[in-house]
């Protein structure tokens, strides 16, 4: 043990440096660090509570309708998960689903499902394509890779396929941070319209948020 | 563990010794040098701001709306390289621990010739199978592969649809190192009635867009 003497100790006054011996080495020690780092914690020491929660967006469905609204921000520390689904109804040109969220990583996800009309002879190229937008919507632009092209062929007889028959896509892609809006967006051949017989039935798109 | 007490108090009449007055400066140190856990960051207090990125998640892709045609007169896997004119898509990554992947991959495409489906009794493209009243017709499979594995088949597709566009995924677990994801196709002209290869496709085939995504998600 270290000892350190003290000189001129007198009660009521207080001890000053030169009253001490500070040459000893064993006085220096026990430094903590002052940059934190996952170091600093001890291993396994945290768990999922101590990241701050993720927030689901509140949700409008209008089943049955064109349109549909979403709103909300998503504050998960690691990741969050949008997820917006609609009935489509009927036919329809072009359907709009947003989600905002400046973030690092979004991976989106959409999927959507059509159905041929009655009428064989109605061979409609269908075009579905993710969309994304850097001005929260005011400008569109395609996403690359994500376009999905669907047409039965003419003249089949072999199984009486209707049109388009019951089709269904998805596409998957992983969006520039810039991004605060997605939509999925549809178009015919022949758009507007002219006697299409394309019903979309239903669709939906999900954002995987992954910030870390 | 949130609160570390004083342990020691120096009263007239103590000899002052070193180790007592640093033992709870030792105490705290010890603390904040590898001993934080959840007391010291209860709920809700991290947020993604002070986490570096990439810490739990990893997102890789290779994308293209080049047009790529396989080769329609073999029957072997193809297309396993960068998304191009000559591949369909491919993925490079080192992990720099063990993972879990999910590789996502969709694509569309367009057959180019008119319909190669066989219909019994008809004069259309005759199959070259001994038994008469077999049916055929051109088609494409695509399947994804990670490390030389295959994880994941898609199809077959028949030429009926002019165009089509399909979708897969696969979730598997990886060591750290470096890895390889590819997405392959196959044309091949199979029997309606068995499945069967039945030679070389009469029709060509384009993929147009497609997209191949890996998500490596950390421990």
């Amino acid at each position: 043990m270290s000892t350190v003497v003290i000189t001129d100790l007198v009660p009521g006054v207080a001890v000053a440096r030169s009253d001490v011996n500070d040459t000893i080495t064993s006085w220096v020690s026990g430094t903590a660090a002052l940059a934190l780092s996952g170091r600093n914690v001890r291993p396994e020491g945290l768990d999922r509570r101590s990241f701050s929660a993720a927030l689901h967006v509140a949700q409008t469905e209008d089943a049955g309708s064109n349109s549909i609204n979403q709103s909300g921000t998503a504050s998960g520390a690691v990741t969050s998960v949008l997820y917006d689904v609609v009935n489509c109804g009927g036919a329809m040109e072009t359907n709009t689903m947003t989600f905002s969220d400046p973030t690092r990583i979004v991976l989106v996800h959409a999927w959507v499902y059509m159905e041929g009309g009655a009428t064989a002879a109605t061979r409609q190229k269908v075009f579905v394509i993710l969309q994304h937008s850097t001005d929260g919507g005011a400008a569109w632009a395609d996403i690359t890779g994500t376009e999905q092209i669907f047409r039965m062929r003419s003249g089949l007889v072999f199984a009486q396929i209707p049109a388009i028959s019951r089709s269904a896509c998805w596409c998957v892609w992983r969006s520039p941070s810039a991004s605060t809006k997605y939509r999925i967006a549809f178009k015919t051949e022949n758009n507007p319209g002219g006697g299409d017989d394309i019903n979309f039935k239903n669709a939906g798109i999900f954002v995987e948020v992954f910030r870390n | 563990m949130a609160n570390e007490y004083r342990q020691n108090w120096d009263e007239n009449g103590n000899i002052l010794d070193p180790s007592m007055w640093l033992e709870d400066n030792n105490r705290l140190a010890g603390e904040v040098n590898g001993g934080l856990d959840r007391d010291n960051f209860p709920a809700n207090t991290i947020v993604s701001t002070e986490m570096s990125g990439g810490d739990f998640v990893e997102v890789q892709m290779d994308s293209t709306n080049t047009a790529y045609s396989p080769d329609r007169t073999s029957t072997d896997w193809q297309g396993g390289s960068a998304a191009g004119a000559t591949g369909l898509a491919m993925e490079e990554w080192v992990g720099e621990e063990d993972e879990h992947v999910d590789v996502h991959f969709n694509a569309t495409w367009s057959w180019n010739g008119s319909t190669s489906i066989y219909e019994a009794g008809s004069t259309g493209n005759r199959p070259t199978q001994t038994d008469p009243n077999e049916q055929y017709y051109d088609t494409v499979e695509l399947r994804l592969v990670v490390d030389g594995n295959v994880v994941a088949t898609l199809g077959p597709f028949d030429d009926g649809a002019e165009y089509a566009a399909t979708y897969g995924v696969a979730s598997i677990q990886l060591p750290s190192g470096n890895h390889k994801a590819t997405a392959e196709c196959r044309c091949a002209r199979r029997s309606i009635q068995s499945g069967s290869l039945r030679g070389v496709c009469t029709n060509t085939i384009t993929f147009t867009a497609r997209s191949l995504v890996v998500l490596e998600r950390f421990r």
